[in-house]
């Protein structure tokens, strides 16, 4: 027992252990994650379905509010948190622990230990968000955004994270490299974040809750860093990571992006409070919350120039390759959706878009156009390579594409002028006396999210069949030397 | 507990936050990862996969592309 408990202490510390010399192939990564990789991956479409189903029934009931209203947990306020729980923690997280730990474990040129582990946990994190959602549908939900899974489900999120996320801390200690490439950054800061925010939200909201308005404070210290210091640096990371690796071409300036990691890493923790403009919290507050959210102009802006310099002169190569679409259209969306939030953050523009549809065209905004079309991306370079096998259909990768891109813009835009109108008139009580009459001018608008809804359906439709194909069915055509890198050979690439 | 307690309470978490963050910052500086940022740009190609070669196309847009321009 003494000996199997020394053996495992020695496989997970790298000074204790004799097999560290080693620089594994990518082929050996790429093995070593194929089974978690695919845990993830899998349990990540399926949540991402079963998350569109609810966002259409959701958006529905905004334009038609008897539409399945006989059932109680049908309603509303439920199927548009179930929405927002299996899109945040089934598919963006199980996105997260995929393309994390892939990247991570290749560049250290390390591979990620104890796969069995991983595994379960990762069996357990998904049987935590499914009870978790299935609370929330059946009335348990609670009332902080972001936080409703019911806190029997708590103990085991927080467990299996941890049984997670380690792996990916584990392997950049074991890493074989001279230097930190910036992605490992990024991924090792997030897997460090997210318990931080996780378990202090946790204690003072539920189980040493605080008092009245210091709640909403870490609610949204809570909500607004799960976007920034969760999934944005994941997604920030597999950009710096597949821009140069599929184009070929170093980062524009490795400098610029160590700016970008660490000026991130300074301003957006302070960010979330600028949710609380007008609330009854202290000013300086407020205006910290303010500050920062303009001061997160600096990692944008360096990031942006790094991605959309890499690509100036490539825009022929981002068409070719179907990652590349999808990582560029998601890098483009960061620059947009981070510029706007930090102008929405001023009191004078918040005045108008504060409780209306302009916030929710932003949430999506950013964790879709931005985050969710990057994990496209990167879902489409590293499957190949842990199945040996081509995707299937490239004509279903360009009807996800294009559905997925139009329809989120078509939604961006209208929940934007929709909810800037409806900001306007919601200030002008003189002109709109009656709040229904506000209401009812939204119903165009709605009506738009709803077709856009369903593009993006399609388009989820078209990956799912294209991604089950090529899993499970094994109709993909398979390569014939087993290479990892797909769909291209290197020496059709010179 | 009171509102000075939270912030008391917030600025010891965030002080321990901060100083992790210093303590990496100063442990990279140490480790050289700032002394040669071009070498740092390149660790994401090796022998396997080399500086130059796309990894990443679509199979018929790759076949057009290499077809000989029509005379």
């Amino acid at each position: 027992m003494k000996e199997a408990a020394a053996s495992f202490y020695q496989s997970i510390n790298p000074k204790a252990s004799t097999d560290i010399a080693e620089r594994a192939k990518l082929s050996e990564i790429d093995a070593s994650m194929k089974w978690p990789g695919l845990l993830f991956i899998v349990s990540g479409v399926l949540w991402l379905m079963a998350g569109t189903i609810l966002a259409i029934i959701a958006s529905i009931k905004m334009t038609n509010p008897d539409f399945l209203s006989a059932w109680e947990w049908m309603t509303f306020g439920r199927v548009r948190t179930a929405h927002l729980n299996a899109m945040a923690f089934g598919w963006g997280s199980n996105a997260v622990f995929a393309v994390g730990l892939w990247i991570m474990a290749r560049l250290c040129r390390a591979r990620i230990r104890h796969v069995g582990i991983l595994f379960i946990a990762g069996c357990f994190w998904n049987i935590a968000v499914t009870v978790g959602v299935i609370g929330i549908l059946r009335g348990d939900m609670l009332h902080a955004e972001w936080l409703e899974m019911p806190t029997y489900i708590t103990p085991l999120i927080a467990l299996s994270y941890g049984m997670i996320g380690i792996w990916g801390i584990i392997a950049f200690r074991f890493r074989q490299t001279d230097y930190i490439y910036v992605s490992q950054w990024y991924i090792l800061a997030a897997l460090f974040w997210l318990p931080w925010l996780y378990t202090i939200a946790q204690v003072l909201m539920f189980f040493e809750p605080s008092r009245g308005t210091v709640q909403s404070l870490t609610n949204w210290w809570f909500a607004h860093n799960v976007l920034g210091l969760w999934f944005t640096p994941i997604a920030v990371a597999a950009a710096y990571y597949f821009i140069p690796k599929v184009l070929g071409v170093p980062i524009h300036s490795y400098y610029l992006s160590v700016i970008g990691f660490w000026s991130l890493a300074l301003f957006y923790n302070w960010a979330g409070v600028h949710h609380l403009i007008g609330g009854p919290i202290p000013a300086w507050l407020i205006s910290a919350g303010i500050v920062a959210s303009v001061m997160m102009v600096i990692p944008v802006v360096v990031t942006a120039i790094n991605h959309h310099m890499t690509v100036v002169g490539h825009f022929k190569k981002v068409w070719m390759s179907p990652t590349l679409r999808f990582v560029v259209f998601g890098a483009v969306n960061y620059t947009l959706v981070s510029l706007l939030g930090s102008a929405m953050a001023l009191r004078s523009v918040n005045e108008v878009t504060h409780f209306t549809h302009f916030t929710v065209g932003h949430a999506h905004h950013g964790m879709y156009a931005f985050f969710t079309m990057l994990m496209f991306g990167s879902i489409y370079y590293i499957m190949p390579r842990l199945l040996h096998r081509e995707w299937p259909s490239a004509t279903l990768i360009r009807v996800h594409f294009w559905t997925c891109a139009i329809g989120v813009l078509i939604m961006i835009v209208a929940l934007h002028v929709g909810g800037w109108i409806q900001g306007l008139q919601m200030n002008d009580a003189g002109n709109y006396p009656d709040f229904i009459d506000i209401v009812r001018n939204t119903i165009p608008w709605l009506h738009a999210r709803s077709i856009s809804g369903f593009l993006i359906t399609i388009g989820h439709i078209a990956f799912a069949i294209n991604f089950f194909w090529m899993t499970w069915l094994e109709l993909g055509r398979r390569d014939p030397e087993g290479r990892p890198t797909l769909f291209i050979s290197p020496e059709d690439a010179r | 507990m009171e509102w000075s307690n939270y912030i008391l309470l917030g600025f010891i978490g965030g002080g321990i936050f901060f100083a992790c963050a210093a303590w990496a910052l100063h442990w990279a500086v140490k480790d050289g990862q700032f002394n040669n940022l071009d070498a740092a740009s390149t660790t994401i190609f090796d022998d396997e996969e080399p500086e130059g070669i796309m990894t990443d196309a679509f199979p018929d847009m790759k076949r057009k592309q290499k077809e000989p321009p029509r005379q």
